[in-house]
């Protein structure tokens, strides 16, 4: 059984994340497509944006702190 | 001449109907062995008014053990169960004794589902009489005349359908808490050796099912981005603020681009249109809106806008505050509670002006309650002194009931229309015409209103500066008490009367953080491992269809036998399921326990041995409180720091803006407040350490001072 790099949870499907942050994850990249055409932010500038911005979700927030810390998870396809 | 014993719900209800049914209004208070009882005399009849404490009596379970399934229960003294109950001990003593030479029983306690379960646990357990001959007094206001006109016209019989219901309620609250809290308590124990009360009940679980579900919502959130306009002119010297038509740019081209066109640029007033609306009063308080209302403008929790309002019903001065009516019954003598409210001082102005208006039809809501109507104010003046909290109470209740009198509120919208090329821009402003009903809920209205400038069509602006604003959407807000039990209402889930202590128990049981209902660890463990066992238990279709069954008692449609038996078969069922999986849940509840100790305990990295890490420690020698390095048992590392003793404390996610130092929150009694552990020695806290050095002067000082009186 693996558990979330981020909480300790128990990991989704074979994810590196619990359902939370997966979720956290998939609504993080699914937003960027909307980001990049209202402020044309690249996606490291986008990551930094979330990072900065109170009304960010905390379970959001966690997945961007780890991905500016260069943990792998980069620009979705 | 025949002896009459009136059973009434508490003290305070005992004292004012004796008081009203003595015909010289002056009851003899016999006190015996810890109670007492009020003699009085009516006409030919010699009453013995007797008070319970709420309820006498409560459920036990008949079969030993603590352990589950538990399903036969039996109706027992209060003080056998709650070892706290100790004065339900000399009532019952009282009420068995004096109910042996009774000829005639009468139940005068609340009229609603608990009222009427109390006076039949009393009259069968207490006094052990037939209910069946027993008599009702039907009441909503502790006034003496209607509390006279009820003992004249009582009815024959007790309100059996209503008792039926409220046993059942108890019933199935009973089963259901205490095998389910077994069931998730014993499974912690099973497999940590823990004994930590895990607590869920038929209401509880769907509450915090919405709690978990909204708490969700928010740390999912992703905001997107938008940007606003900030246009800004100067005319007759005055700076003057203008909304730009569109609220929302998607773009930060597009934000861009306006900002462009317009800053510099000379605009006009096109047009200036207005708009008057009406505005009705508002309906008369029913529980949940005065809970509301109370906790929008004074801040109370629902149970203690639940718990004033029981006072204030005691005392005689509103009606009976557990109702669902928006409605003033047409049988309600409004002239004489006005007239009542007209003697003072307060509301002597404001009641003129309501009877010289002439208009003595109030508004009505829409929803209504067979056993009582809307709360409203009795027009009788306070017996004693009501406390900064009750005054607040009842005025708001005094000031709604007079709006309702009120005329509707007229007011005109003035929005003028401000032109460049094809761009839109406005002014508004928003003037009361009539203040109506306003001017008797004074303070509880906010009028918002806004001077439209001096300016006439044609007049141009130079726009400057014109600039644009990043926003971000905002996640949904977390609950507050207020805004939880609105949905709890909304969703049929629990009664008027125990919605407020389920939002209470929710947040004691270490489930929620704070005010804003903010998921604990704890409460995540419980939900996700309910969530994942034991599903239905959160679904409020469960609850709700509990609740269909208890209304069907209420109508007849069913009766408490069948629905007892129903849900035993249902419960049955669930704890077999969850039996089978005790393990696995032993262990989700475990790991998620550990999580939330970790969060409540722990305190960060040592900032001595930069190895271990910082936690909250009790010493076994003195039993104080205080923070010591993990590292302390393997003599690596003696850092302490002081705490204070009392209080909760939660570690917050934040240093100190001063030193560095974790910061943590404590929550004593009412008080709250934020510091760092190095509290004693950060240079930024020493005012906080001034102000407790005299708060313990001040409190050393005060023994000293009565003590030489």
């Amino acid at each position: 059984m693996s558990f979330c790099t981020i909480c300790g949870r128990v990991a989704w499907n074979k994810s590196d994340f619990c359902r939370y942050h997966k979720e956290a994850l998939d609504g993080l990249q699914s937003s960027y497509e909307l980001w990049r055409k209202a402020s044309e932010l690249s996606w490291d500038e986008y990551i930094e944006k979330l990072c900065q911005i109170d009304e960010t979700g905390r379970w959001v927030l966690d997945v961007a702190e780890q991905i500016r810390s260069g943990d792998g998870l980069s620009t979705p396809t | 001449m025949s002896r009459v014993m009136v059973i009434t719900e508490k003290p305070t209800a005992a004292k004012r109907i004796a008081h009203a049914l003595d015909d010289n209004k002056t009851p003899m208070e016999v006190k015996k062995r810890g109670a007492s009882y009020y003699d009085c005399k009516r006409g030919t009849d010699e009453l013995i008014v007797v008070y319970a404490l709420g309820h006498l009596f409560e459920l036990k379970q008949t079969v030993k053990g603590w352990t589950y399934p538990r399903m036969e229960t039996s109706w027992v003294p209060k003080y056998e169960v709650e070892k706290k109950a100790t004065q339900t001990k000399p009532i019952i003593n009282l009420i068995k004794r004096l109910a042996k030479d009774v000829d005639t029983f009468v139940v005068a306690t609340d009229h609603d589902i608990e009222g009427s379960l109390i006076g039949y646990l009393t009259l069968k357990y207490a006094c052990k009489a037939d209910p069946m001959v027993a008599r009702r007094m039907l009441f909503s206001t502790l006034t003496d005349s209607e509390i006279q006109n009820a003992f004249d016209n009582m009815s024959g019989t007790l309100d059996f359908p209503m008792i039926e219901a409220g046993q059942v309620r108890h019933e199935i609250d009973w089963l259901y808490g205490i095998n389910l809290t077994r069931v998730l308590t014993l499974a912690v124990k099973n497999t940590a050796g823990w004994f930590k009360i895990v607590s869920t009940g038929r209401v509880q679980g769907p509450t915090l099912s919405y709690i978990a579900e909204r708490e969700q919502e928010v740390n999912l959130f992703v905001p997107y981005p938008f940007w606003i306009i900030q246009a800004k002119t100067v005319h007759n010297d005055m700076e003057i603020e203008l909304e730009y038509s569109k609220k929302r740019i998607d773009t930060k081209n597009d934000a861009e681009n306006i900002v462009k066109d317009l800053d510099g640029k000379t605009a006009h007033v096109d047009s200036i249109n207005s708009r008057t609306t009406a505005q009705q009063p508002h309906p008369p308080f029913n529980l949940s809106t005065l809970q509301s209302e109370a906790y929008r403008h004074f801040g109370f929790k629902p149970s203690r806008t639940l718990a004033v309002a029981q006072s204030l019903y005691l005392d005689a001065i509103i009606s009976y505050p557990r109702t669902s009516s928006e409605k003033l019954p047409q049988t309600l003598d409004l002239k004489e509670i006005l007239k009542g409210l007209g003697k003072m001082k307060n509301y002597s102005s404001m009641v003129k002006q309501v009877v010289q208006a002439g208009n003595l039809i109030p508004v009505q809501g829409k929803k209504s309650d067979p056993a009582h109507p809307a709360i409203h104010p009795t027009g009788s003046k306070p017996t004693k002194q009501l406390t900064p909290t009750e005054k607040k109470l009842y005025d708001l209740i005094v000031r709604r009931f007079l709006s309702l009198f009120g005329e509707s509120a007229v007011k005109e919208h003035l929005r003028a229309d401000i032109k460049h090329e094809d761009y839109l821009l406005y002014l508004r402003g928003l003037r009361i015409l009539k203040h109506g009903w306003m001017e008797f809920y004074g303070p509880y209205t906010k009028t918002n209103e806004k001077e439209l400038p001096d300016i006439s069509e044609g007049d141009s602006f130079l726009l400057s500066p014109v600039n644009d604003e990043e926003r971000y959407t905002q996640p949904p807000s977390r609950f507050n008490p207020s805004s939880l039990l609105k949905l709890l209402e909304r969703e049929n889930l629990g009664t008027k009367a125990t919605r407020a202590r389920i939002v209470d128990s929710i947040k004691s049981r270490g489930y929620t953080l704070n005010d804003k209902f903010e998921l604990s660890t704890l409460g995540y463990a419980l939900f996700e491992t309910l969530e994942k066992y034991m599903p239905d238990i959160l679904s409020p279709e469960l609850t709700r269809h509990l609740e269909k069954e208890m209304n069907d008692i209420l109508q007849e449609r069913t009766n408490r036998v069948d629905v007892l038996s129903r849900a035993k078969g249902d419960l049955l069922e669930l704890l077999e399921n969850f039996k089978l999986q005790e393990g696995k849940i032993g262990n989700e509840l475990v790991t998620g326990l550990q999580r939330y100790w970790k969060s409540k305990e722990e305190l960060g990295e040592c900032p001595k041995c930069r190895e271990g890490t910082l936690r909250v420690i009790r010493s076994s020698k003195t039993g104080k409180r205080f923070v010591g390095c993990s590292n302390y048992s393997k003599s690596k590392c003696d850092q302490t720091f002081p705490l204070p003793q009392k209080g909760d404390l939660s570690p917050l996610d934040m240093t100190c803006p001063h030193c560095g130092y974790q910061m943590f929150q404590v929550v004593s009694g009412r008080r709250k407040w934020e510091t760092c552990i190095n509290w004693t020695e950060c240079p930024g806290r020493k005012d906080e350490l001034k102000a407790l050095e005299e708060q313990r002067k001040k409190r050393t000082e005060k023994p000293q001072k009565e003590n030489k009186k």
